[in-house]
Formats: structure tokens, C-alpha cells, sequence
């Protein structure tokens, strides 16, 4: 329910930026911060969210 | 998350194994009944302890393992105590166990031995896991919007005006439960790989050893900095700008309280001329009783002035009456002397005959003959009326007892009035001692700097802010220059750069925007609340600050913050409108258990916020006294109730037993 509430809030936001994120990507960084909320979850929760950043950067490509 | 049951053995004064089950197959309201001392809030603290192995007392300091263990437990030296909680959560059956045991009573010891089981739908979840787990349900820092004493509400709303830490968890903590942190860790998550991938690149451009490369690298570090140190500079001035907030408030406060002092100053004024008067009043009538005293011989010589005049009387009266006698006489011997020589009856007008005048001249011989025997009488004595009048005025002035009495009574009343009005007066001075009269000034003038320092400080944010915008274009300009370098690895991470940055922007909007839709939900729920469990209704709504703080706003649109309006009753409505708004706004749900849920309020309040618990949560449990709870309040919870419990203490060998109500 959480998850729901708070993607469409990014959603909306995203949609009003000149630079959009894809949408799988907002979903995904979610989901990961959802199930890893802890101070000691934190060092894990980055690295999985930099790994997405890494594998999926390029669609940046098409806004430079 | 439903609390279905709770195993407790040796834990506080429940000695060996107890449970409570509630009936939870539809929401409602269980009540736990049982007067003081009787284990109403151990059973609270055995739910916590069982959740996050530590509770605290009253105060706020924890609790040591060694007094959580029951004392017949000790005495039979058996050192273990456990609880467990089995509860429902998103349709899954959880269970957590926590369990100290040691050989030896000691605290170190027990903490070393703890055992944590957490069960969920049948799989075990092990080790460090179990306590992550436990909070990811119900962080420990936000338990306290649910299991919360009633008598403490109103120390809820005193700690958003205290220190920075405890104002910053509070806030945190509820922002937590209505889901804001969820978005703050993922920008912040982001912020840091952000920088980490602007690391690698700096790191990639000395590799590089471009001297071209190298000046950019090092302006754009430089930029790096600079926005670092602005955004140090503006936390530290958001911090500052905390500070005064609160030291208005806390002035604010002061300055309530003062104009009581007002009051008081006025009462003390009004009681003195009181006392004046009644000083004055007390001094006329001991002058009056001064005058009786001195007249108080007189009251010796009534006997004696008594029996002069019934001397004085006698003695007058029988020279009156042979006076008048004798006057009676020389009238009748005056009138038959005139009747012979006219020869005619003055009385009738008759002539007289020979044989009448006869008669007469022998009436008036026995006239002579009396008046002879009678002999001189004095004219009557005016001296002894006299005197008898002085006496009679001497007894009339006399001071009678009634007179003293009445006077006792008068002088009575006015000392026990100085005297109630003296007690008054000493009370208001104690009160009024070590005021400075000139305080209230002095402290609206403070309020006055403190508000223009506030106001200086925020042109310095906003300066600040403006000037770190200016950076992030410099830096936003030479990450252009840089990204125009056409090097691969490093045009990669410039684009990953660009990526995370973007993210950072999403998320951060997300944030305000979520945070003030919570506010404002949090807003309209609580005015809600408040004006259902509120008696007086000449208010429009509550406003919530950025700090989660309520004030009240008047039908004529005045806001009144803590520090202006309220009562420790009214506190305590607040906090619980608030509470209650956190609950139904909030993405955690869990029961709510209140201990002395009535702590301050009146009969009516109580009413009121009783017919509202029911609405608080899915699960509400009510830890209540007899005071609190009485009969027919039943009634008022109409068809909510679920359970009603006793916790009975039955003595020092059996300690404290769970039962359902009879």
C-alpha cells in the first residue's frame, strides 16, 4: 500500500521534469529502500541500488 | 499487527506462567481492568520488552533485568523470566519469544543469556535477523504512539519544544510512521552514490593526467566543496533557527504564566484594602467596648440606685398625698364658706334654707377639724424626682452583658475573616516572592529580539540557499565542460553522474510534496478528532507546524500555540487528537494499548474520548483503573467491546493473577 502511495507520488513528480526518469527505475530503487529501511540495511541497499545505476545509466544518453 | 495472545512467566508480579487471549475476530476495544500496583503496566512493558528487550520506566530510564524478574521467582532462586507475543500481521501468523535466564541474578548476566525466537507463518527467522525483522514491523521508536500511558500524553507535545535531539527523533519517529523516511533514505542512499561516482571520476581525471583535464577536475572538486560547506552552513543555520523557535516558545510560556502573576498582584492589592477595613472596623468597636468597660462600675451601683428610688418613691408619694388631701380640704372649706355667706349652693344654684346652712356650717366644722389634724404639709419635693430621674438614667446607662456578648461576637468574626484573608494573602506573596515585577517586559523584549534574530537568520538561509543554487549551476556548467571531454570511461560516469543526480531531484521533490499531503491529512484528522472528544467547541481548526506541533486556530483565525492556551487536560486532548490523526494517516498499523487512558480529564472529556477510542485503532486495549472505568461506561462503548480482564493481586505468595471479568 505504502509502495503503491509513494511510487505514484514519484511518478507525478517525474512527470513534471524536463529530464525523465524511467519509470522501472523509480520502481525498482523503491522497492529496494522499502525492503531495506534499517541503518543496517543501508551499505547493502546501495549497493544494489548502485548496481542499477551502473547497468542502466544510458538512458540518460537520449537527454545529453 | 493484531495481538492475539501473551505468555508471561516470572515477569514482574506475574509469578510463573500467566496469559491473556483476546478475542480478535472483529476489531474492537478489550479492557484490562485492575487498581494500582496491580500489574496493569507491567503487562504493557512485557509486550515491549518481549518486542525490543528493553523498557523504560516513567522517567524514561530503562529498566534492569534483575527488577523485571518477579520477587517470588528470586526468592526461589530461580533466575528466568519470559514473554511471548503471538500476533497477526498482513494475514501472517508471527510469534516472538524473548527470554532471560542466568545462573546468577545479575543484569550482565541476563543480557548475555537473552534468547529472541521470532516465528513467522511456521519459519523460523534466525539470528540478527529476528530483531530487524521485529522492527521493520514496529520500529522501537515509534512504538510510542502505540503503546503509550495516558497520563503522559501531554509530555508528548513539552518534547517537541525541547531539545534539538529529542525534537529531531520525535519527528523522525512520526514521520516514520506515516511513511516520509522511506523516501528520505532512498535520496539519501542516492546522495551517496552520487558522490561516490563523482569520486571515481575525480579519481579517473588524475589517472588521466590531462593538465586541460586537471584544471577542470580541480575547479569542479573546489565547486564540490564550496557546496558542501554551504550545505554544512545551512544546517547549522536550521539548527540556530530550531534554537530560537524554542526559546520563543519556551518565552512565550513564561510570559503566560506572568500574567497570572498580574492576577495575582491585583488579588493581593484588593486583599490588603480588605484587611485595612476590617483593622478599622476592629479598632471602632474596640473603642466602643473601651467606653462600656469604663462605664462598667455603674453596673455595681443598679442594686443599691434601686433601692433608693422605691425609697425615694415612698417616701415622695406620701408627702404627695397629704398634700393633696389637705388641698382637697381648703377646697371644700372654701367652697361651704362661700355657700353660707351667699346663701346659695354653688354646686346646684339652689337658695339655701335655714336647716341647710345648718348642715353646711357642720360640714365645714369637720373640715376645720381635719385640716387641723392634718396640720402643715410642705409643698411636694421636686429634689426627690429628681434625684429619682438621675438614678433611673444612671441604671438605663448601665452596661448590660447582651451588650458584651454581641461585641465578643463582632470582634470574632472580624478576626476570623483578617484571618482567612491574612492566610490568602500570605499564599499569593509566597507565589509572588522572587518575581520580578519588571519580568514581563523584559521578556517581551526578548521575545522581540529573539524574533528579529530569527528573522536575521533566515535572510542568512535564504542568502545561503541562493548562493548554493549559484553553485550548483557552476558546478552544473563545469560538469558541461567536463562531460565534453570526450574520453569514454570518463563520459560514462559523468552520464552516471547525470542519472543519479536526476534521481536525487525526483526523490527530493517526492519528498516535500508527501510530507506536506501528511501534513495536511494529519491536519484535517486531528481538528477532526479534537472537535469529537473536545467539550468547549469555539475553535476552527488545529494547525500543524513543521515540527508536528498543534496550535489552535480561533473562529476569528488567531492561531494559539502551546505556550498561549492550554490546560494539562487540554494537552492531553491534543496530543491524543494528534495521536489518534497519526494512527489513521499511518502506513504501520498496530494496536493501540493505553495505559490510564483518562489520567486528567473530567467526567465529560472522559466521556468523550471513551466513545472515540473505539476509532483509534483496529485494536484497542484499555489498561484502566475502577476511578477510570466505571460502571456503565460500558455502555458508552456500546457494541466495541471485545474482552474485559481483571488483573487481580492476590498477595506476596501468589502475586498478580490474569481473569476475565465476572
Amino acid at each position: 500500500m505504502v509502495y503503491t502511495e509513494l511510487l505514484n507520488i514519484l511518478k507525478e513528480i517525474n512527470n513534471t521534469k524536463e529530464s525523465k526518469v524511467p519509470e522501472e527505475i523509480l520502481e525498482e530503487v523503491l522497492a529496494i529502500v522499502i525492503k531495506n529501511p534499517l541503518d543496517d540495511d543501508r551499505v547493502k541497499c546501495q549497493d544494489q541500488i548502485k548496481m542499477i545505476l551502473s547497468q542502466r545509466w544510458r538512458w540518460s544518453e537520449n537527454d545529453n | 499487527m493484531i495481538i492475539e495472545k501473551i505468555s508471561l512467566h516470572n515477569f514482574g508480579p506475574f509469578y510463573g506462567d500467566h496469559e491473556i487471549k483476546f478475542n480478535i475476530a472483529e476489531k474492537g476495544v478489550h479492557i484490562i481492568r485492575g487498581g494500582n500496583g496491580q500489574g496493569k503496566t507491567s503487562l504493557q512493558r512485557a509486550i515491549l520488552w518481549s518486542l525490543y528487550g528493553k523498557v523504560l520506566d516513567r522517567s524514561g530510564q530503562p529498566i534492569r533485568p534483575t527488577s523485571l524478574l518477579n520477587l517470588n521467582a528470586f526468592e526461589d532462586d530461580i533466575y528466568e523470566f519470559w514473554v511471548t507475543i503471538f500476533f497477526k500481521h498482513n494475514n501472517e501468523d508471527w510469534s516472538v519469544f524473548r527470554k532471560m535466564s542466568s545462573k546468577i541474578h545479575s543484569d550482565s548476566k541476563y543480557q548475555e543469556n537473552m534468547i529472541l525466537n521470532v516465528i513467522k507463518d511456521g519459519q523460523i527467522i534466525a539470528g540478527s535477523d529476528s530483531q530487524h525483522e521485529i522492527e521493520r514491523l514496529l520500529p522501537y521508536h515509534v512504538s510510542r504512539f502505540y503503546f503509550f500511558d495516558g497520563e503522559m500524553l501531554r509530555d508528548y507535545e513539552a518534547l517537541l519544544e525541547q531539545d534539538q535531539d529529542s525534537t529531531k527523533l520525535l519527528k523522525d519517529s512520526i514521520e516514520y510512521v506515516l511513511g516520509v523516511p522511506y523516501l528520505k533514505i532512498a535520496k539519501e542512499d542516492l546522495s551517496f552514490i552520487e558522490k561516490q561516482f563523482e569520486k571515481e571520476r575525480n579519481k579517473l581525471i588524475k589517472k588521466m593526467g590531462s593538465s586541460n583535464l586537471q584544471e577542470v577536475a580541480e575547479n569542479l572538486q573546489s565547486v564540490m566543496a564550496d557546496i558542501e560547506d554551504k550545505e554544512k552552513l545551512i544546517t547549522v543555520l536550521k539548527e540556530q533557527k530550531d534554537r530560537l523557535r524554542t526559546e520563543i516558545l519556551a518565552k512565550k510560556r513564561e510570559l503566560a504564566d506572568l500574567s497570572e502573576v498580574r492576577d495575582l498582584a491585583q488579588s493581593r492589592l484588593n486583599l490588603e484594602m480588605e484587611i485595612k477595613d476590617l483593622d478599622a472596623r476592629k479598632s471602632q468597636i474596640l473603642a466602643k467596648m473601651q467606653i462600656k468597660v469604663s462605664g462598667l462600675y455603674k453596673t455595681l451601683l443598679i442594686p443599691p440606685a434601686q433601692n433608693v428610688i422605691s425609697k425615694l418613691e415612698i417616701k415622695s408619694n406620701d408627702v404627695l398625698e397629704a398634700y393633696n388631701k389637705r388641698q382637697e380640704l381648703k377646697n371644700i372649706v372654701s367652697r361651704i364658706e362661700k355657700d353660707i355667706a351667699e346663701q346659695k349652693c354653688s354646686l346646684c344654684g339652689a337658695i339655701l334654707d335655714q336647716e341647710k346652712v345648718i348642715n353646711l356650717e357642720k360640714e365645714l366644722k369637720e373640715a376645720y377639724t381635719k385640716l387641723e389634724l392634718i396640720g402643715e404639709v410642705p409643698e411636694p419635693p421636686m429634689d426627690l424626682v429628681f434625684y429619682k430621674k438621675r438614678l433611673q438614667g444612671m441604671i438605663s446607662e448601665a452596661v448590660q452583658r447582651e451588650d458584651f456578648v454581641e461585641i465578643n461576637k463582632d470582634l470574632s468574626d472580624i478576626d476570623y475573616k483578617i484571618a482567612v484573608l491574612s492566610n490568602k494573602l500570605t499564599d499569593i506573596e509566597n507565589k509572588l516572592s522572587g518575581i520580578d515585577s519588571e519580568m514581563p517586559k523584559k521578556l517581551e523584549i526578548e521575545i522581540q529580539d529573539a524574533v528579529r534574530e530569527l528573522g536575521r537568520i533566515d535572510g542568512l538561509e535564504e542568502a545561503a540557499k541562493e548562493d548554493l543554487t549559484e553553485l550548483i549551476k557552476t558546478k552544473g556548467e563545469w560538469e558541461r565542460i567536463m562531460a565534453s571531454i570526450p574520453q569514454k570511461e570518463l563520459d560514462e560516469l559523468n552520464k552516471k553522474i547525470y542519472c543519479t543526480s536526476s534521481l536525487v531531484q525526483v526523490f527530493d521533490d517526492a519528498i516535500s510534496k508527501y510530507r506536506d499531503e501528511r501534513r495536511s491529512d494529519i491536519e484535517k484528522t486531528a481538528s477532526e478528532i479534537f472537535r469529537q472528544i473536545r467539550s468547549k467547541d469555539e475553535f476552527d481548526h488545529l494547525k500543524i507546524n513543521d515540527r508536528y506541533g498543534l496550535s489552535i486556530i480561533t473562529e476569528k483565525g488567531k492561531s494559539l500555540d502551546r505556550g498561549e492556551w492550554r490546560s494539562s487536560g487540554e494537552e492531553q486532548l491534543v496530543a491524543l487528537a494528534l495521536i489518534g490523526a497519526l494512527n489513521k494517516c499511518a502506513q504501520i498499523k498496530a494496536p493501540v494499548f493505553m495505559d490510564t487512558p483518562f489520567g486528567r480529564f473530567d467526567t465529560k472529556h472522559g466521556e468523550k474520548v471513551l466513545k472515540f477510542l473505539p476509532k483509534l485503532a483496529d485494536q484497542v486495549v484499555l489498561l484502566v483503573t475502577d476511578r477510570e472505568f466505571r460502571k456503565g461506561d460500558e455502555a458508552v462503548l456500546e457494541e466495541n467491546i471485545r474482552d474485559d480482564f481483571t488483573i487481580k493481586y492476590l498477595g506476596e505468595n501468589e502475586g498478580s493473577v490474569i481473569k476475565k471479568t465476572s
